[in-house]
């Protein structure tokens, strides 16, 4: 278990107090909502790239300007622009990540005013063309945000902006590897808190807490949590601490992740390449290990397989946002492939947040009793 | 009076249906493709393209949907999913069908350029099917496909034509492109020429009449057949003009669709024109008139087939989307607009909340009507039908 450093303290904190965090940013804050908008490129214009996480509130003014078919992330999004929630950004660029992210794209279009608004069109394969294509694309968007700010960004900011965040994403690697390795034993909800805040944090001083923390941590003899059972957490949006908390309080503990702004955030590296810091980036982005929306699960579903042998899993559980149609049609191809790998897998269904505890406990106290008794 | 064209479009469907199950026989090349994919080239590659959503349609139409749905529900999909992919997909593993067990696909070639969730669907075919798969990949755009846009679309079609010829054998001839091409662009200017005749008062169409003709312009463009059935269609509407014989003589209201229609319940339209009120146009239709699926130029088809592609109706953005309403209910001399939220389509119908709001503003009055194109659970007909009088109301007020 890792001592209560001071680092960690520091997570807690910044995780439990996100919009006075938020608040203390003292650069311009550009926002995007999911991991495919390259956050180099918002750095190199001197910004702090943020990407918005579904917060804690009742839907209010969001749910009367979409249907209620739409999940209830992507509602609770819409409702954090229109209610004013997000007014301190300065802008917000979108891709097309899901049908349900690119209907948010299209009505804040046209209701965000003059504030900047940018929605890349993002290739969904890897080719050298697609890549040229998203090379391009990002140079409009730089340009975009040149003209729009009035600032200069050359590739020597962008070059520096990819050692920022590859310095993150080796350090976030590192720190799945260790707790992999058991070297660090953390609880689920801390992990989370920890992995959730790198794509919301300012990169540096992420890097830098996260360093320390590593640094500062030991494993201590505190059995209950050591003996806690493994497991991985599966998903794409899955971002309610509650979920984490119940998740521990059944004697489990996740050890290893695939969702969105987790593990598959940050696996692969921006590679210089002789054609320049946007292909780089570009290729990196279009290589990454795809999400669900992406259509290319065996790569994914390989990953999350080779990840739980690494670290010793004895289960997988897969969060489903109602309405996610891409996750809803995964899903049952991910259950076959882990079953088939002799991993069980439980699949849970619900919305943004935990409305109560006992939506998940009882499932999930069946589950860690179930794939206790296998070890 | 019954269009003749209705009895003939008969044939081309079972005609369509019977071309697939000879080709399996024969050993002919089978593509299933959904429908951003331009059929054309597939006839001049002597490739038999099997439109799934097509299928699903027909499923739909023949209220038969849910059956198989229910198969790829036990298989673990969620009710929320596409109902196309659900029917189709339950249709595909529970090896059942109208059609019996469906012919398997040589390849499978699918687009981004209508949805996200077309990727998962053609995965879980993929699956089943084991069949090697393209997915021709279409990012959004604004308004139109332009500059590197184009240029990524037209590198897609040819990356798209290497795979056909590498997998099913066939060869590429540039020359019987530009014929079916040719063809392929008669029909799109007869079914442009169809739609202009439904700005006709009263209209000499009704909403369910163009989504039933649609099927020769999803699947067969380019073929003869398709010709003859879009000039047979041209002439009748024509003819109704001329000798007055309208499907809604007394046509109190002029609305206009959005979004597909309710497959399972095409009657709804007769029901409505019963009280006079007749939907001239839609948006669905126009994803294959000549803003999204225009004429191709013979010089170069390529490059017109994947300006198209890319400017797919479900690939732009809400501007392009509201200035085609804007355009077609100021043409079509609309008075009001139902929008169909269908569940299953999260690509079409999500921002439809937003362009009743701007509809409002210009003072066009819309209503929000709940329903799956193809699911019938969960259809409630009685509320729709009341919504839409309603809205009539409110426009002889
Ligand atoms: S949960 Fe799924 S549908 Fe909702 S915004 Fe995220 S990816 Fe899109
Ligand atoms: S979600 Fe909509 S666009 Fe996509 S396949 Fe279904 S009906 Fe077609």
């Amino acid at each position: 278990m890792i001592k209560e450093s001071e680092a960690l303290n520091e997570f807690r904190t910044i995780r439990k107090n996100l919009p006075e965090y938020l608040k203390k940013i003292d650069k311009p804050v550009m926002g995007y909502f999911e991991t495919y908008v390259p956050e180099e490129i918002i750095y190199a214009a001197g910004m702090h790239p943020l990407r918005i996480s579904p917060n804690d509130r009742q839907i209010a003014v969001g749910g009367s300007k979409i249907e209620s078919f739409a999940c209830s992330v992507s509602i609770n999004f819409l409702d954090q622009l229109l209610n004013g929630t997000l007014s301190f950004l300065k802008g917000v660029i979108f891709s097309r990540y899901c049908d349900s992210l690119r209907a948010i794209a299209d009505i804040w279009q046209e209701n965000s005013g003059d504030s900047f608004y940018h929605f890349i069109p993002y290739p969904t394969i890897l080719t050298v063309e697609s890549i040229n294509f998203l090379s391009g694309e990002l140079k409009k968007l730089v340009n975009h945000i040149s003209g729009y700010f009035n600032i200069k960004i050359d590739e020597e900011m962008l070059t520096e902006a990819i050692r920022i965040s590859n310095k993150k994403r080796l350090a976030v690697l590192k720190f799945y590897d260790l707790i992999k390795k058991g070297k660090i034993v953390i609880n689920s909800a801390d992990f989370f808190s920890i992995i959730s805040l790198a794509t919301i944090m300012d990169s540096s001083e992420y890097t830098q807490k996260l360093e320390q923390l590593m640094q500062q941590t030991e494993l201590t003899d505190d059995r209950s949590i050591e003996n806690s059972i493994k497991v991985a957490i599966s998903g794409i949006m899955l971002e309610s601490t509650q979920f984490f908390e119940i998740v521990d309080k059944t004697g489990m503990r996740m050890v290893t992740d695939d969702l969105m702004f987790g593990s598959r955030a940050f696996k692969e590296l921006v590679i210089k390449t002789k054609e320049g810091p946007y292909h780089a980036i570009s290729k990196r982005y279009l290589s990454k290990i795809p999400c669900s929306t992406k259509g290319n699960i065996d790569l994914r579903i390989d990953e999350l397989i080779k990840d739980c042998k690494e670290a010793g899993v004895k289960g997988v559980i897969f969060y489903l946002v109602t309405f996610c149609d891409s996750e809803e049609c995964e899903f049952p191809i991910l259950r076959k492939r882990l079953q088939a790998e002799g991993i069980p897998v439980i699949g849970l269904e619900g919305g943004y947040r935990v409305s109560s505890e006992g939506q998940f406990l009882t499932r999930l106290e069946a589950f860690a009793e179930q794939i206790g008794e296998e070890l | 009076m019954r269009l003749q064209a209705t009895g003939n479009l008969k044939k081309l469907i079972s005609g369509y249906y019977g071309d697939l199950k000879k080709s399996a026989e024969s050993g002919k090349p089978i593509a299933w493709v959904n429908v951003g994919i331009p059929c054309e080239i597939f006839y001049a590659m002597d490739i038999f393209p099997f439109y799934t959503e097509n299928y699903g349609a027909m499923l739909g139409a023949r209220k038969e949907a849910v059956k198989y749905s229910k198969f790829a529900e036990a298989d673990g999909i969620s009710k929320h999913t596409c109902s196309y992919l659900r029917s189709t997909y339950g249709s595909l593993i529970s090896k059942e069908g109208p059609l019996g067990k469906l012919p398997e696909p040589t390849v499978l070639v699918e687009t981004s350029n209508s949805c996200v969730t077309v990727l998962s669907w053609w995965r879980l075919i993929e699956k089943a099917t084991h069949a090697s798969c393209f997915l021709f990949d279409s990012p959004m755009v604004e308004y139109e496909s332009t500059g590197s846009h184009l240029a990524y679309q037209i590198s897609e079609t040819r990356r798209m034509i290497r795979f056909l010829e590498a997998e099913t054998g066939k060869k590429f001839d540039l020359n019987r492109l530009k014929k079916v091409v040719k063809i392929s662009n008669e029909g799109k200017r007869l079914w442009r020429q169809t739609m202009e005749l439904r700005t006709n008062h009263p209209s000499p169409l009704t909403g369910a009449d163009l989504f039933t003709h649609m099927f020769p312009m999803v699947a067969l463009r380019g073929t003869e057949q398709y010709l003859e059935h879009l000039k047979m269609l041209y002439r009748e509407t024509k003819e109704r003009i001329k000798s007055g014989e309208y499907p809604v003589a007394e046509e109190k209201h002029r609305f206009l669709w959005d979004n597909l229609p309710i497959w399972h319940d095409l009657r709804l339209f007769d029901e409505l024109a019963k009280k006079g009120i007749n939907f001239v146009t839609d948006t669905y239709t126009q994803a294959w008139g000549d803003k999204f699926m225009g004429e191709v130029a013979l010089d170069n088809p390529i490059k017109g087939l994947a300006y198209y592609t890319g400017g797919g109706f479900l690939n732009v953005h809400i501007k392009k989307r509201f200035s085609v309403l804007l355009d077609i209910i100021g043409r079509y001399d609309v008075d009001g607009v139902v929008f169909h939220a269908d569940r299953s389509c999260k690509s079409y119908s999500l921002i439809q909340v937003q362009l009743a709001d701007q509809l409002r503003q210009k003072g066009i009055p819309s209503v929000i009507i709940e329903a799956d194109h193809n699911d019938t659970r969960d259809y409630n007909r009685d509320s729709i039908i009341e919504r839409i009088e309603t809205l009539a109301e409110m426009g002889e007020r």
